[in-house]
């Protein structure tokens, strides 16, 4: 390269229109004043820094999203849920028997041990009903009634409901309302996979089955990648066994994902294209604080929808 | 023989071969159904509780069971069944087919198992509850969160190993963690013809074969039948054999023997004390005894013909037909051995000697399928492969060169152009299947029809509801559907009139969408009614309903059958948002017979009108499928010998112009039609005269659809070999595979033999002699009226009467298990189920089995995924920016 060609890069660089993000953006963030000229990267290099970045924030935000972010959408939808289930106990509108719609309010579950205060349990275990709080197994018995019930609930994202579950010790009380009164449970202890099943029901009796996901070392608290179990028994009567229904979607069972959530993901993903192209378009004609005035929520609220799409597809109990 | 792979594939068509069904002789049948292997049988069953140390019967009953047609079957043939003495059903559902259907009470299971049901054979080829086919997983399984003792616990027929708590497969399959958590359940597995177990379980999460399918993604009706019987304990079903070709894991053939197994469905014999069983199945005398005494004696939670509650699960599981595999009832069975005719399909395995290819009519679909293996399976003969195309089309590339032999009806409208002889090989036609509820929900069986109904059906006339009649102002003033029009109410009395019918399917006629000698056949007898031409014309009915003015004086007879209606229906459905006209929609023809023939076998509705995927970029119609039993109505094209081999019904036809005779499709209506065939020397080929039918008094009793069936083979050109071969297939054709029956080489029924028992011997020698003229290759035609032998000799010896497989069945083979069933332990059930059931029931220790976890490799590297990417990028930015720089200066 010689002199001349170097002197127009150099002329070239000063006057491109500055960038936010790209090379070059610590100019318009800092403020640097006046600093010695830097030669721009070659147009592969900066390709691939511009994609390296992309995915690096994308790759950012789906974690800030899993771990923190969820959990924020989480207490607000057990909030409302619990004005709902509390509205349904006031009235005695709540359910009790047949086919329950997914998603809908049916208990409310404290146990001191494992954190859990009045957290909200809805119908349904699919990944989805899952990011509202901890979820009934449509074709167990509701809590309280005779046989076993099977509660599921996340151990990692969305409030990380289940998270403590594991260290309930044999004796420890958990209480349990649902529209046929209030019920208390004692611990009978955590099963690991391996460990002995607990002894059959004594007719009459009944049974509740916390599952949710844990793991050891490295993974423990992050990436859970194994079911694990709690049963607690019932102190005092269980009322009758209502009708369940006899099948519930594979998409129930734990560490299933939820495949149909690939399409809306899709589409959002599409929308977040859409946006950058409105950003850099934006950028150009109004400069940048205008533009990211507006496109910030814009893209904020797609990336938002995009990670809570794309945490459905992943297994319902992490 | 090189010529023809390019045809093949430019055609885009179904190869024949296998496709056939054989069908419960209905009045066309040429053999009575009792020569074709009848069944029937009476057994004394009970239920009887072990209480106390003594039998305690709580029901007898003496059921009869009757079975059509069980040997030489085929590919999804219809078995009729007929019971009585059974116990009233209760719980009862529409679709007797469906998952739901298990969970009615007392019904009468109808099974497809392999094997035979004897004690004397070895294991592998013994029948058992596991070589039994149900289509979901839910048929074969039991769990329980909630009793311990239900009531197959308590089942006294049952061996002790089935009567433990947990009768699983060992080791327990991954992936079915949480039913683990039950405290009893019940794995029924199914073992396949290889001898693969698939082990079901919940939602099949043990496996499941192939072809089963939960319920939520089932789109094909299984065949096992949860059969009704009425107050009086009599029933009927109709039930669908399926064969290797469609359901490989049942695997049953001509080689595999399978039986029909009916259950009648009893309810399960109690034994509280359960003595002599391990500590830990016998119930706590006591309270816990008494409950589950209660539970399983119970005698269902429905009246004797009560429609099952839409809240799921209400029944009793006790008497429920999904408890088909507890011993108590399972002794009950009636098993009627089948057997299966050698598949046509089979012949590309048997004989490698290059097939000789004859295209063209379906209608010949069935007799072919019957034809092709017997030719095969003789080594000193050849590969007969029909390949299936609309007779325009096989007549056209006839004409071109492009193949050497074509089935058709009709003679091509211009000469084929060089000298082609268009010899009769069957009669048969077309008919108009239907599948009609009445008002008690039963099927209607003596539906009349006028050609103007036929007419108002095709022409789009009838507006389906008051949307469309809003909009479509040439019909607004028609009724809605064919079943509120007075013309149709007068001639098929007992027919709800303002009924529970989808209206879409009372308006149409399921019809084909290409050219075919079918449409022109049925056109033709349309257009030759006086009536029915005027209407068309214009001209109002009585009632005053007219003909959609966008077939106003449309001209006929057509090969194709035109879609005029351009109304566009607008509605806020997301599907409706590209215009499509909707009678076109309602009307949605189909391609090929053989799918109308499926769609009208199986009820399904094929019109474009269910809306799918709505809000998403895939949005859109599909047919709305299955309607529902007890409120069908649908009518359809098809040919003569699938609605025989399917068993449906087909409608009669007026036959005179003032509407006093009708014909149905029968031997004697068919043999009247064809005494009417008259030579055309012009056109080479005997023709129907449709007027004369409408007019003279032998027309009055002939069947308005009866077509007759050419092979049109050139005598010039032709390769000297091909030339013998489609000489000799003539020749066969023409007098040995003439005889009714359905075995391989033989005329199944829905055909006219070409003999002279029915006055059609001139037919049959005018093929013999043109057998001839097609090995001889001599570029010349026998005459029409006096046909003169060439000197060739293609003579052959007759085909056996029953070359198809075994002739046994029937009652040779039955008897199994007791004659009059009572108190003998099923033997052979309980010995033959020893393979299957698990060995960690066995032991009494209370808590069986492990804790199964689900391991998720997804959930345990997903998120450290996304951060290896995070720190990837954090550190791949500046290294590569610093390269960059570094390389640029």
């Amino acid at each position: 390269m010689n002199a001349a060609q170097t002197a127009v890069k150099e002329r070239t660089a000063r006057f491109a229109p500055p960038t936010l993000c790209g090379p070059g953006s610590w100019k318009l963030i800092h403020r640097p004043g006046p600093r010695p000229a830097r030669r721009d990267l070659p147009a592969r290099a900066s390709a691939t820094v511009w994609v390296l970045g992309g995915c690096c924030l994308l790759a950012l935000w789906f974690l800030l999203y899993a771990l923190v972010l969820s959990g924020l959408q989480e207490a607000r939808t057990q909030t409302l849920l619990y004005a709902q289930i509390r509205e349904q106990f006031a009235l005695g509108t709540g359910p009790v028997d047949g086919s329950i719609p997914y998603g809908s309010p049916v208990a409310v579950m404290s146990a001191k041990a494992a954190g859990l205060t009045n957290v909200v349990v809805v119908e349904g275990t699919t990944s989805a009903e899952l990011t509202a709080g901890p979820g009934h197994l449509a074709n167990t018995p509701l809590p309280g009634e005779a046989g076993s019930c099977v509660i599921m609930g996340r151990s990692t994202t969305f409030g990380r409901p289940f998270s403590q579950v594991t260290s309930l010790r044999a004796g420890d009380e958990m209480t349990i309302t649902t529209s046929l009164g209030t019920f208390t449970y004692a611990v009978s202890g955590v099963r690991y996979p391996g460990d002995r099943l607990p002894a059959a029901l004594p007719a009459g009796g009944a049974r509740l089955i916390l599952v949710t996901s844990y793991a050891e070392g490295w993974r423990r608290g992050w990436a859970p990648d194994q079911t694990v179990f709690v049963d607690a028994t019932l102190k005092g009567n269980a009322q009758p066994t209502g009708r369940t229904p006899s099948t519930i979607p594979d998409t129930a069972l734990p560490m299933q994902g939820f495949p149909s959530a690939l399409m809306p993901l899709v589409l959002w993903m599409q929308g977040l294209v859409l946006a950058a192209v409105g950003i850099v378009w934006g950028r150009r004609r109004w400069g940048g604080w205008k533009t990211w005035l507006v496109g910030l929520p814009v893209a904020v609220a797609l990336l938002w929808a995009a990670a809570e799409t794309a945490i459905l597809l992943l297994p319902n109990l992490i | 023989m090189t010529l023809k792979q390019r045809p093949i594939t430019a055609l885009g068509v179904v190869v024949v071969a296998g496709f056939a069904f054989a069908a419960p002789a209905a009045e066309l049948a040429a053999i009575p159904a009792a020569s074709a292997g009848g069944f029937s049988k009476t057994e004394t069953i009970y239920r009887d509780h072990l209480v106390g140390g003594g039998d305690q019967v709580v029901d007898t009953r003496t059921v009869t069971v009757n079975v059509g047609t069980t040997t030489n079957l085929r590919e999804r043939q219809q078995i009729p069944v007929t019971w009585s003495g059974a116990h009233p059903t209760g719980g009862i559902v529409g679709d007797v087919n469906s998952e739901q259907a298990s969970q009615e009470e007392y019904p009468v299971v109808l099974m497809e198992c392999r094997g035979v049901d004897s004690t004397t054979v070895a294991a592998s080829q013994r029948l058992s509850q596991e070589t039994c086919w149900t289509q979901t997983p839910a048929e074969r399984f039991d769990s329980s969160y909630t009793y311990q003792w239900p009531s197959y616990r308590l089942d006294r027929y049952a061996s002790a190993a089935d009567r433990g708590a947990i009768v699983a497969p060992n080791p327990y399959p991954a992936g079915c963690p949480i039913t683990a958590e039950a405290p009893v359940e019940h794995w029924v597995p199914f073992v396949a013809s290889s001898g693969q177990v698939y082990q079901g379980g919940l939602n099949g999460c043990g496996g499941m074969a192939p072809e089963a399918a939960n319920f939520a993604t089932s789109t094909v009706p299984g065949n096992t039948t949860y059969g009704v019987s009425d107050k009086n304990g009599n029933g009927t079903a109709s039930f669908v054999a399926q064969s290797a070709e469609s359901n490989a894991s049942l695997g049953c053939s001509s080689s595999v023997k399978c039986a029909l197994v009916v259950i009648p469905i009893m309810g399960m014999s109690c034994d509280p004390a359960a003595a002599g069983l391990p500590p830990a199945d016998q119930p706590v005398p006591g309270p816990d005894a008494d409950a589950a005494f209660a539970l399983c004696s119970r005698t269902g939670h429905y009246q004797a013909g009560a429609l099952a509650s839409s809240s799921p699960n209400l029944e009793d599981p006790a008497v429920a037909g999904r408890m088909w595999w507890a011993a108590s009832n399972w002794r009950n069975r009636i098993t009627i051995p089948l057997t299966f005719a050698v598949a046509s399909s089979s012949c590309s395995v048997v004989n490698k000697n290059a097939p000789v290819d004859i295209y063209g009519s379906e209608l010949m679909a069935q007799a072919t399928a019957q034809w092709s293996p017997y030719f095969c399976l003789d080594p000193k003969l050849f590969n007969l492969t029909h390949v299936q195309t609309s007779e325009p089309e096989a007549k056209n590339l006839l004409a071109s060169g492009g193949i050497e032999a074509a089935f058709a009806a009709d003679p091509p409208p211009t000469p084929f152009g060089r000298p082609v002889v268009q010899a009769p090989v069957a009669v048969s036609g077309f008919a108009i299947s239907y599948l009609i509820d009445d008002k008690s929900g039963h099927p209607y069986t003596k539906l009349r029809l006028s050609p103007r109904l036929l007419a108002k059906l095709l022409s789009e006339s009838y507006p389906t509801g008051p949307g469309i009649a809003a909009g479509d102002t040439g019909i607004a003033h028609n009724p809605y559907d064919m079943a509120l029009d007075p013309e149709f109410q007068a001639l098929n009395p007992g027919l709800p009139t303002s009924g529970p019918f989808d209206a879409s399917g009372a308006s149409m006629l399921l019809a084909l969408s290409s050219n075919s000698d079918v449409t022109w056949a049925l056109t033709s007898y349309l257009n030759s009614d006086p009536i029915a031409r005027a209407w068309l014309n214009g001209q109002p009915d009585p009632w005053g309903m007219v003909v959609n003015p966008a077939y106003k004086g449309l001209s006929l007879p057509t090969e194709r059958w035109p879609l005029l209606d351009t109304f566009v229906f607008n509605t806020t459905s997301a599907c409706l948002q590209n215009p499509a006209p909707y009678l076109q929609l309602v009307a949605a023809p189909l391609s090929s017979m053989i799918n109308i023939s499926l769609d009208m076998q199986f009820g399904i509705e094929n019109s474009q009108l269910q809306c799918v995927n709505e809000f998403t970029p895939a949005v859109k119609l599909v047919a709305l499928g299955r309607e529902i039993p007890g409120q069908r109505f649908l009518l359809g094209v098809t040919s003569l010998a699938d609605s025989t081999r399917y068993g449906m019904s087909a409608a009669a036809l007026q036959t005179d112009i003032a509407g006093t005779t009708f014909a149905s499709p029968t031997t004697q209506s068919l043999k009247a039609a064809a005494g009417m065939l008259t030579p055309d020397t012009s056109k080479g080929a005997w023709l129907m005269p449709y007027s004369a039918m409408h007019s003279s008094p032998q027309g009055a009793a002939a069947y308005p659809g009866t077509m007759l069936l050419t092979a049109d083979i050139p005598t010039s050109g032709l390769p000297k070999v091909d030339a013998a071969r489609y000489g000799l297939f003539l020749s066969l054709a023409s007098g040995a595979m003439q005889t009714a029956g359905l075995g391989n080489g033989q005329l199944p029924p829905g055909y006219l033999a070409l003999t002279a028992a029915n006055g059609l011997s001139g037919l049959a020698h005018f093929t013999t002699v043109a057998a001839g003229y097609v090995t001889a290759q001599t570029g010349t035609v026998p005459s029409l009226t006096n046909p003169v032998a060439i000197q060739t000799s293609t003579g052959r010896s007759p085909p056996p009467q029953n070359n198809g497989g075994p002739t046994s069945g029937g009652r040779a083979g039955v008897g199994s298990g007791s004659s009059t069933g009572q108190h003998t332990t099923a033997a052979p059930s309980a010995s033959a189920k020893s393979t299957g059931s698990s060995a960690n029931v066995a032991e009494p220790i209370q808590p069986v089995g492990m804790t199964i976890g689900v391991k998720s490799g997804l959930a345990g590297l997903m998120l450290p995924l996304v951060l290896l990417l995070a720190v990837v990028g954090a550190v791949a930015i500046p290294l590569t920016t610093y390269l960059g720089r570094r390389a640029s200066e």
